[in-house]
Protein backbone atom coordinates (compact mmCIF):
# COMPACT_ATOMS: atom_id res chain seq x y z
CA UNK A 1 0.00 0.00 0.00
CA UNK A 2 0.84 3.61 -0.96
CA UNK A 3 1.69 5.80 1.99
CA UNK A 4 0.61 9.84 1.99
CA UNK A 5 3.75 11.11 1.02
CA UNK A 6 3.62 8.67 -2.13
CA UNK A 7 0.36 9.96 -3.54
CA UNK A 8 1.16 13.47 -2.80
CA UNK A 9 3.47 13.28 -5.02
CA UNK A 10 2.00 11.03 -7.45
CA UNK A 11 -1.10 13.33 -7.49
CA UNK A 12 1.48 16.18 -7.92
CA UNK A 13 3.25 14.73 -10.89
CA UNK A 14 -0.01 13.97 -12.70
CA UNK A 15 -2.10 17.24 -12.18
CA UNK A 16 0.29 19.48 -11.06
CA UNK A 17 -1.38 20.72 -8.17
CA UNK A 18 -0.50 21.44 -4.15
CA UNK A 19 -2.57 18.38 -2.31
CA UNK A 20 -2.53 21.09 0.45
CA UNK A 21 -3.28 23.97 -1.14
CA UNK A 22 -6.63 25.77 -0.58
CA UNK A 23 -8.83 24.11 -2.82
CA UNK A 24 -7.75 20.87 -1.89
CA UNK A 25 -8.68 20.97 1.54
CA UNK A 26 -12.28 22.59 0.39
CA UNK A 27 -12.38 19.13 -1.75
CA UNK A 28 -11.10 17.06 0.99
CA UNK A 29 -13.40 17.88 3.15
CA UNK A 30 -16.43 17.99 1.09
CA UNK A 31 -15.77 14.43 0.16
CA UNK A 32 -15.18 13.26 3.87
CA UNK A 33 -18.29 14.54 4.50
CA UNK A 34 -19.99 12.94 1.34
CA UNK A 35 -18.87 9.67 2.95
CA UNK A 36 -19.88 10.23 6.71
CA UNK A 37 -23.32 8.91 8.12
CA UNK A 38 -23.06 10.94 11.12
CA UNK A 39 -21.62 13.99 12.17
CA UNK A 40 -18.15 14.92 11.59
CA UNK A 41 -15.99 16.33 14.39
CA UNK A 42 -13.37 19.28 13.58
CA UNK A 43 -10.48 17.83 14.89
CA UNK A 44 -11.20 13.92 13.29
CA UNK A 45 -10.84 16.09 9.68
CA UNK A 46 -7.94 18.27 11.21
CA UNK A 47 -6.54 14.91 12.23
CA UNK A 48 -7.04 12.73 8.94
CA UNK A 49 -5.55 15.56 6.62
CA UNK A 50 -2.99 16.87 9.03
CA UNK A 51 -4.64 20.67 8.64
CA UNK A 52 -4.81 22.56 11.74
CA UNK A 53 -8.36 22.98 13.30
CA UNK A 54 -8.41 26.34 12.94
CA UNK A 55 -7.92 26.06 9.12
CA UNK A 56 -10.51 23.47 9.22
CA UNK A 57 -13.23 25.03 10.79
CA UNK A 58 -12.75 28.23 8.74
CA UNK A 59 -13.49 25.77 5.35
CA UNK A 60 -16.01 24.49 7.03
CA UNK A 61 -17.98 27.72 7.43
CA UNK A 62 -16.93 29.12 3.66
CA UNK A 63 -18.71 25.80 2.58
CA UNK A 64 -21.97 26.39 4.31
CA UNK A 65 -21.84 29.78 3.50
CA UNK A 66 -21.53 28.68 -0.10
CA UNK A 67 -24.27 26.08 -0.40
CA UNK A 68 -26.68 28.82 1.06
CA UNK A 69 -25.68 31.20 -1.39
CA UNK A 70 -25.99 29.09 -3.90
CA UNK A 71 -29.56 27.50 -2.95
CA UNK A 72 -28.17 23.95 -3.66
CA UNK A 73 -29.91 20.82 -2.65
CA UNK A 74 -27.99 20.62 0.06
CA UNK A 75 -26.77 22.22 3.80
CA UNK A 76 -24.13 21.63 6.06
CA UNK A 77 -24.95 21.63 9.16
CA UNK A 78 -23.65 21.71 12.24
CA UNK A 79 -25.15 19.12 14.61
CA UNK A 80 -24.21 17.48 17.74
CA UNK A 81 -20.28 19.06 17.77
CA UNK A 82 -19.82 17.55 14.34
CA UNK A 83 -20.78 18.52 10.78
CA UNK A 84 -22.80 16.79 7.98
CA UNK A 85 -24.67 16.72 4.91
CA UNK A 86 -28.64 17.03 4.91
CA UNK A 87 -30.76 18.04 2.58
CA UNK A 88 -32.48 21.75 1.72
CA UNK A 89 -35.47 22.04 4.11
CA UNK A 90 -36.86 23.77 1.76
CA UNK A 91 -37.62 20.91 -0.74
CA UNK A 92 -38.27 18.99 2.32
CA UNK A 93 -41.82 18.11 0.80
CA UNK A 94 -40.83 17.08 -2.51
CA UNK A 95 -38.30 14.92 -0.99
CA UNK A 96 -40.37 13.15 1.04
CA UNK A 97 -41.51 11.00 -1.65
CA UNK A 98 -37.60 9.79 -2.54
CA UNK A 99 -37.01 8.66 1.30
CA UNK A 100 -36.96 5.18 1.15
CA UNK A 101 -36.48 4.87 4.68
CA UNK A 102 -38.15 6.97 7.63
CA UNK A 103 -37.86 6.02 10.99
CA UNK A 104 -38.85 8.69 12.95
CA UNK A 105 -38.92 8.64 16.62
CA UNK A 106 -42.24 8.80 18.61
CA UNK A 107 -41.95 9.98 21.57
CA UNK A 108 -44.82 10.20 24.01
CA UNK A 109 -45.37 13.96 26.22
CA UNK A 110 -44.01 11.80 29.50
CA UNK A 111 -40.62 11.47 27.31
CA UNK A 112 -40.47 15.03 26.50
CA UNK A 113 -40.85 16.79 29.89
CA UNK A 114 -38.14 13.81 31.39
CA UNK A 115 -36.20 14.84 28.53
CA UNK A 116 -37.02 18.65 28.61
CA UNK A 117 -35.75 18.14 32.69
CA UNK A 118 -33.10 16.39 31.97
CA UNK A 119 -31.54 18.63 29.13
CA UNK A 120 -31.25 21.62 31.42
CA UNK A 121 -30.52 19.57 35.02
CA UNK A 122 -28.06 17.23 33.76
CA UNK A 123 -26.44 14.88 35.59
CA UNK A 124 -29.99 14.18 36.87
CA UNK A 125 -31.57 11.07 39.07
CA UNK A 126 -34.46 9.49 38.07
CA UNK A 127 -35.64 10.41 41.73
CA UNK A 128 -35.13 14.10 40.84
CA UNK A 129 -36.97 14.06 37.35
CA UNK A 130 -40.07 12.58 39.63
CA UNK A 131 -40.18 15.00 42.44
CA UNK A 132 -40.56 17.61 38.93
CA UNK A 133 -43.10 15.43 36.94
CA UNK A 134 -45.14 14.38 39.79
CA UNK A 135 -45.30 10.47 38.84
CA UNK A 136 -42.37 7.67 39.07
CA UNK A 137 -40.17 7.89 35.63
CA UNK A 138 -38.66 4.67 36.11
CA UNK A 139 -39.84 3.41 32.57
CA UNK A 140 -39.84 6.33 30.60
CA UNK A 141 -36.22 6.69 31.24
CA UNK A 142 -35.65 3.02 30.61
CA UNK A 143 -37.16 3.81 27.07
CA UNK A 144 -35.11 7.02 26.55
CA UNK A 145 -31.92 4.62 27.21
CA UNK A 146 -32.41 2.42 25.22
CA UNK A 147 -33.68 4.94 22.38
CA UNK A 148 -30.07 6.27 22.78
CA UNK A 149 -31.84 9.95 23.91
CA UNK A 150 -30.50 9.69 27.85
CA UNK A 151 -27.34 7.58 29.27
CA UNK A 152 -26.34 6.95 32.39
CA UNK A 153 -23.58 9.33 33.61
CA UNK A 154 -22.19 7.86 36.97
CA UNK A 155 -23.93 7.53 40.60
CA UNK A 156 -24.48 10.13 42.98
CA UNK A 157 -22.85 9.88 46.49
CA UNK A 158 -25.41 9.89 48.73
CA UNK A 159 -27.44 7.25 50.16
CA UNK A 160 -28.19 4.53 47.82
CA UNK A 161 -26.11 5.87 44.99
CA UNK A 162 -29.33 6.90 42.11
CA UNK A 163 -27.94 6.72 38.82
CA UNK A 164 -27.03 10.05 36.99
CA UNK A 165 -28.40 10.38 33.53
CA UNK A 166 -27.21 12.63 31.07
CA UNK A 167 -28.89 13.64 27.32
CA UNK A 168 -26.88 11.95 24.49
CA UNK A 169 -25.15 13.15 21.13
CA UNK A 170 -28.06 11.28 19.31
CA UNK A 171 -30.63 13.44 21.48
CA UNK A 172 -28.68 17.08 19.78
CA UNK A 173 -28.77 14.93 16.15
CA UNK A 174 -33.00 14.57 16.68
CA UNK A 175 -33.45 18.08 18.39
CA UNK A 176 -31.07 20.12 15.49
CA UNK A 177 -28.79 21.15 18.27
CA UNK A 178 -25.13 21.13 18.10
CA UNK A 179 -24.67 21.85 21.82
CA UNK A 180 -26.94 21.45 24.61
CA UNK A 181 -25.86 24.81 25.33
CA UNK A 182 -27.69 26.19 22.24
CA UNK A 183 -31.02 25.63 24.39
CA UNK A 184 -32.42 28.41 25.24
CA UNK A 185 -31.93 29.73 28.60
CA UNK A 186 -35.14 28.62 31.51
CA UNK A 187 -36.00 32.54 32.17
CA UNK A 188 -36.77 32.47 28.33
CA UNK A 189 -39.74 29.95 30.05
CA UNK A 190 -40.52 32.49 32.38
CA UNK A 191 -38.51 30.82 35.08
CA UNK A 192 -36.08 32.06 37.37
CA UNK A 193 -33.91 29.01 39.36
CA UNK A 194 -33.74 29.19 42.89
CA UNK A 195 -30.38 29.64 44.38
CA UNK A 196 -29.70 25.81 45.73
CA UNK A 197 -30.24 26.18 49.41
CA UNK A 198 -27.32 24.51 51.85
CA UNK B 1 -60.61 24.01 35.70
CA UNK B 2 -62.19 25.10 39.09
CA UNK B 3 -65.04 27.12 39.03
CA UNK B 4 -67.42 27.82 42.36
CA UNK B 5 -70.72 26.80 42.20
CA UNK B 6 -73.85 28.64 43.19
CA UNK B 7 -74.14 26.67 46.52
CA UNK B 8 -70.23 27.99 47.25
CA UNK B 9 -68.81 24.72 46.35
CA UNK B 10 -66.04 23.74 43.86
CA UNK B 11 -66.40 21.83 41.06
CA UNK B 12 -63.56 20.40 39.13
CA UNK B 13 -63.56 19.22 35.16
CA UNK B 14 -61.42 16.54 35.00
CA UNK B 15 -60.61 16.81 30.77
CA UNK B 16 -58.16 19.63 31.46
CA UNK B 17 -57.44 18.65 34.93
CA UNK B 18 -55.84 15.22 34.36
CA UNK B 19 -53.60 16.07 31.07
CA UNK B 20 -50.68 16.90 33.26
CA UNK B 21 -50.02 14.61 35.91
CA UNK B 22 -49.26 17.75 38.72
CA UNK B 23 -52.15 20.22 37.15
CA UNK B 24 -54.94 18.75 39.52
CA UNK B 25 -53.48 20.60 42.62
CA UNK B 26 -51.67 23.23 41.09
CA UNK B 27 -55.08 24.05 39.75
CA UNK B 28 -56.40 24.12 42.87
CA UNK B 29 -53.92 26.58 44.44
CA UNK B 30 -53.75 28.39 40.93
CA UNK B 31 -52.57 31.75 41.69
CA UNK B 32 -53.92 32.24 44.59
CA UNK B 33 -57.12 32.21 43.71
CA UNK B 34 -58.30 29.25 45.52
CA UNK B 35 -57.36 28.73 49.13
CA UNK B 36 -56.08 25.12 49.62
CA UNK B 37 -58.32 24.16 52.65
CA UNK B 38 -61.40 25.24 51.12
CA UNK B 39 -61.22 22.68 49.20
CA UNK B 40 -63.11 19.61 49.92
CA UNK B 41 -61.29 16.48 49.30
CA UNK B 42 -64.37 14.41 48.91
CA UNK B 43 -65.36 16.10 45.80
CA UNK B 44 -61.78 15.71 44.15
CA UNK B 45 -62.14 12.62 44.92
CA UNK B 46 -65.44 12.00 43.11
CA UNK B 47 -64.87 13.82 40.05
CA UNK B 48 -62.35 11.55 39.96
CA UNK B 49 -63.79 8.46 40.11
CA UNK B 50 -66.53 9.92 37.82
CA UNK B 51 -63.78 10.35 35.23
CA UNK B 52 -62.34 6.67 35.47
CA UNK B 53 -65.84 5.53 34.90
CA UNK B 54 -66.49 7.85 31.63
CA UNK B 55 -63.20 6.88 30.40
CA UNK B 56 -62.08 3.34 29.44
CA UNK B 57 -58.62 4.26 28.48
CA UNK B 58 -56.92 5.92 31.60
CA UNK B 59 -52.88 5.76 31.69
CA UNK B 60 -51.85 4.06 34.79
CA UNK B 61 -49.36 7.38 35.38
CA UNK B 62 -52.35 9.33 35.49
CA UNK B 63 -54.13 7.47 38.17
CA UNK B 64 -50.97 7.01 40.20
CA UNK B 65 -50.04 10.92 40.20
CA UNK B 66 -53.78 11.58 41.31
CA UNK B 67 -53.04 9.04 43.98
CA UNK B 68 -49.69 10.81 44.97
CA UNK B 69 -51.23 14.47 44.62
CA UNK B 70 -54.53 13.56 46.60
CA UNK B 71 -52.11 12.30 48.95
CA UNK B 72 -50.71 15.21 49.54
CA UNK B 73 -53.55 16.95 49.63
CA UNK B 74 -54.65 14.86 52.67
CA UNK B 75 -51.82 15.50 54.46
CA UNK B 76 -51.88 19.42 53.84
CA UNK B 77 -55.54 19.16 54.65
CA UNK B 78 -55.45 16.93 57.67
CA UNK B 79 -52.47 19.98 59.19
CA UNK B 80 -54.95 22.25 58.73
CA UNK B 81 -57.69 20.77 61.16
CA UNK B 82 -55.40 20.56 63.99
CA UNK B 83 -55.64 23.89 65.73
CA UNK B 84 -52.90 25.92 66.01
CA UNK B 85 -51.52 28.90 68.36
CA UNK B 86 -48.23 29.01 67.33
CA UNK B 87 -46.83 30.85 64.66
CA UNK B 88 -44.38 28.49 63.15
CA UNK B 89 -46.75 26.05 62.57
CA UNK B 90 -48.95 28.49 60.67
CA UNK B 91 -45.97 29.75 58.49
CA UNK B 92 -45.52 26.22 57.98
CA UNK B 93 -48.68 25.52 56.35
CA UNK B 94 -47.63 28.67 54.02
CA UNK B 95 -44.23 27.17 53.14
CA UNK B 96 -46.24 24.09 52.10
CA UNK B 97 -48.36 26.39 49.73
CA UNK B 98 -45.26 28.18 48.20
CA UNK B 99 -43.43 24.53 47.69
CA UNK B 100 -46.47 23.57 45.99
CA UNK B 101 -47.01 27.33 44.20
CA UNK B 102 -42.99 26.81 43.21
CA UNK B 103 -43.35 23.06 42.08
CA UNK B 104 -46.19 24.21 40.05
CA UNK B 105 -44.03 27.19 38.38
CA UNK B 106 -41.47 24.36 37.46
CA UNK B 107 -43.27 22.32 36.18
CA UNK B 108 -45.40 24.02 33.72
CA UNK B 109 -42.42 25.48 32.44
CA UNK B 110 -40.82 22.32 31.81
CA UNK B 111 -44.40 21.61 29.95
CA UNK B 112 -43.27 24.78 28.18
CA UNK B 113 -40.01 23.23 27.37
CA UNK B 114 -41.00 19.95 26.70
CA UNK B 115 -43.06 21.70 23.72
CA UNK B 116 -40.07 23.58 22.58
CA UNK B 117 -38.45 20.16 22.00
CA UNK B 118 -41.15 18.91 20.60
CA UNK B 119 -41.22 21.52 18.09
CA UNK B 120 -37.29 21.46 17.66
CA UNK B 121 -37.60 17.35 16.42
CA UNK B 122 -40.39 18.34 14.44
CA UNK B 123 -37.81 21.00 12.45
CA UNK B 124 -35.45 18.22 12.33
CA UNK B 125 -37.73 15.89 10.25
CA UNK B 126 -37.06 18.68 7.64
CA UNK B 127 -33.90 17.90 7.05
CA UNK B 128 -33.28 14.11 5.08
CA UNK B 129 -29.51 12.45 5.30
CA UNK B 130 -28.34 10.12 2.73
CA UNK B 131 -29.49 7.22 3.47
CA UNK B 132 -27.49 5.01 5.89
CA UNK B 133 -27.29 1.62 4.46
CA UNK B 134 -30.41 -0.97 5.32
CA UNK B 135 -28.02 -2.97 8.73
CA UNK B 136 -28.07 -0.06 10.45
CA UNK B 137 -31.48 1.11 10.09
CA UNK B 138 -31.98 -2.09 11.29
CA UNK B 139 -29.43 -1.83 14.60
CA UNK B 140 -31.77 1.35 15.12
CA UNK B 141 -35.10 -0.18 15.26
CA UNK B 142 -33.91 -3.57 16.47
CA UNK B 143 -34.40 -3.23 20.09
CA UNK B 144 -37.99 -2.54 19.93
CA UNK B 145 -38.72 -5.08 17.37
CA UNK B 146 -37.12 -7.80 19.57
CA UNK B 147 -39.35 -7.18 21.76
CA UNK B 148 -42.78 -7.45 20.07
CA UNK B 149 -42.14 -10.24 17.92
CA UNK B 150 -40.91 -13.61 18.21
CA UNK B 151 -38.24 -15.68 15.99
CA UNK B 152 -40.90 -16.79 13.40
CA UNK B 153 -42.17 -12.99 12.57
CA UNK B 154 -38.35 -12.00 12.69
CA UNK B 155 -37.87 -14.41 9.86
CA UNK B 156 -41.38 -13.51 8.08
CA UNK B 157 -39.88 -9.54 8.14
CA UNK B 158 -36.54 -10.69 6.90
CA UNK B 159 -38.12 -12.59 4.26
CA UNK B 160 -39.97 -9.47 3.49
CA UNK B 161 -37.74 -7.33 3.37
CA UNK B 162 -35.43 -9.38 1.22
CA UNK B 163 -38.56 -9.70 -1.34
CA UNK B 164 -36.97 -7.52 -3.61
CA UNK B 165 -33.42 -8.38 -3.72
CA UNK B 166 -31.85 -11.72 -5.42
CA UNK B 167 -31.19 -13.50 -2.48
CA UNK B 168 -33.91 -16.71 -1.28
CA UNK B 169 -34.30 -17.52 2.29
CA UNK B 170 -36.33 -20.62 2.49
CA UNK B 171 -35.82 -21.90 5.45
CA UNK B 172 -39.06 -24.10 5.33
CA UNK B 173 -38.12 -27.11 7.21
CA UNK B 174 -34.40 -26.40 7.68
CA UNK B 175 -34.78 -28.47 11.25
CA UNK B 176 -36.73 -31.35 9.72
CA UNK B 177 -34.16 -33.25 8.24
CA UNK B 178 -30.56 -34.75 9.24
CA UNK B 179 -27.64 -34.71 7.04
CA UNK B 180 -26.30 -37.73 6.12
CA UNK B 181 -22.72 -37.02 5.72
CA UNK B 182 -20.19 -36.08 8.28
CA UNK B 183 -17.16 -33.12 8.45
CA UNK B 184 -14.10 -35.72 7.51
CA UNK B 185 -15.60 -37.63 4.75
CA UNK B 186 -16.96 -34.16 3.28
CA UNK B 187 -13.45 -32.92 3.80
CA UNK B 188 -11.86 -35.54 2.15
CA UNK B 189 -14.47 -35.85 -1.45
CA UNK B 190 -13.82 -31.53 -1.45
CA UNK B 191 -10.19 -32.31 -1.49
CA UNK B 192 -10.50 -34.56 -3.99
CA UNK B 193 -12.99 -32.96 -6.49
CA UNK B 194 -10.39 -29.61 -6.05
CA UNK B 195 -7.37 -31.79 -6.99
CA UNK B 196 -8.48 -32.05 -10.51
CA UNK B 197 -9.90 -28.34 -10.73
CA UNK B 198 -8.00 -24.58 -10.63
CA UNK B 199 -10.75 -23.40 -8.67
CA UNK B 200 -14.48 -24.11 -8.02
CA UNK B 201 -17.22 -22.22 -6.03
CA UNK B 202 -18.83 -23.44 -3.15
CA UNK B 203 -22.18 -23.64 -4.83
CA UNK B 204 -20.99 -25.81 -7.17
CA UNK B 205 -18.87 -28.28 -4.75
CA UNK B 206 -22.81 -28.46 -2.94
CA UNK B 207 -24.58 -28.90 -5.51
CA UNK B 208 -24.59 -32.48 -5.06
CA UNK B 209 -26.97 -32.10 -1.95
CA UNK B 210 -30.25 -31.24 -1.88
CA UNK B 211 -30.93 -31.25 1.56
CA UNK B 212 -29.91 -27.67 3.42
CA UNK B 213 -27.89 -29.88 6.53
CA UNK B 214 -26.01 -31.74 4.02
CA UNK B 215 -24.90 -28.19 2.52
CA UNK B 216 -24.22 -26.69 6.11
CA UNK B 217 -22.22 -29.84 6.70
CA UNK B 218 -20.22 -29.18 3.39
CA UNK B 219 -19.90 -25.43 4.44
CA UNK B 220 -18.35 -26.00 7.66
CA UNK B 221 -16.09 -28.99 6.17
CA UNK B 222 -15.06 -26.13 3.73
CA UNK B 223 -14.19 -23.97 6.72
CA UNK B 224 -12.17 -26.49 8.59
CA UNK B 225 -9.99 -27.23 5.49
CA UNK B 226 -9.75 -23.68 5.51
CA UNK B 227 -8.66 -23.81 8.67
CA UNK B 228 -5.72 -26.13 8.02
CA UNK B 229 -4.34 -24.32 5.28
CA UNK B 230 -5.64 -27.28 3.20
CA UNK B 231 -7.40 -24.82 0.95
CA UNK B 232 -7.90 -20.94 0.28
CA UNK B 233 -11.66 -19.03 -0.10
CA UNK B 234 -12.15 -15.64 -1.85
CA UNK B 235 -15.61 -13.94 -1.59
CA UNK B 236 -15.70 -10.29 -3.93
CA UNK B 237 -18.85 -9.29 -2.34
CA UNK B 238 -21.42 -10.00 0.29
CA UNK B 239 -23.59 -12.50 -0.13
CA UNK B 240 -21.56 -13.43 -3.73
CA UNK B 241 -20.02 -16.75 -4.79
CA UNK B 242 -17.38 -18.59 -3.01
CA UNK B 243 -14.12 -19.30 -4.62
CA UNK B 244 -12.52 -22.40 -3.14
CA UNK B 245 -8.85 -22.68 -4.15
CA UNK B 246 -6.88 -25.64 -3.46
CA UNK B 247 -3.11 -24.44 -1.85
Amino acid sequence: MKDKKEIESLIEDSVGLDLFGPEWIKTYIEGILFISDEPVKVRIISEALGVDKKTVKKVLDELENEYIEQNRGFVIKKISGGYRFYSNPAISEALQKFVKTNIKVHLSQAAFETLAIAAYKQPVTRTQIAEIRGVRTDSVVVTLVEKGLLKEAGKLKELGAPILYRTTEKFLELMVLNSIKDLPPLKDFNYEELPKED
Amino acid sequence: MISKTKNGQYCIKHEDVFEGPITLLFELIRGGKVDIYEIKLSYVINGFSDYIKEKSNVLLDSISSFIYFSSLLVEIKSRSLFPSKKKDEEKRGEMDVNILKRREEEYRTYRKVSNYLNSKMAEGFLFFVREAPMEKNLLNILSDFIKKFDTVELWLIANRLFAGSNISLDLDGIYDQRSSINIFDEMARITGVLSGMEEMTFKELSSVYSNVNDRIVSFLSLLELYKKEVIEIVQFENFGNIIVRSK
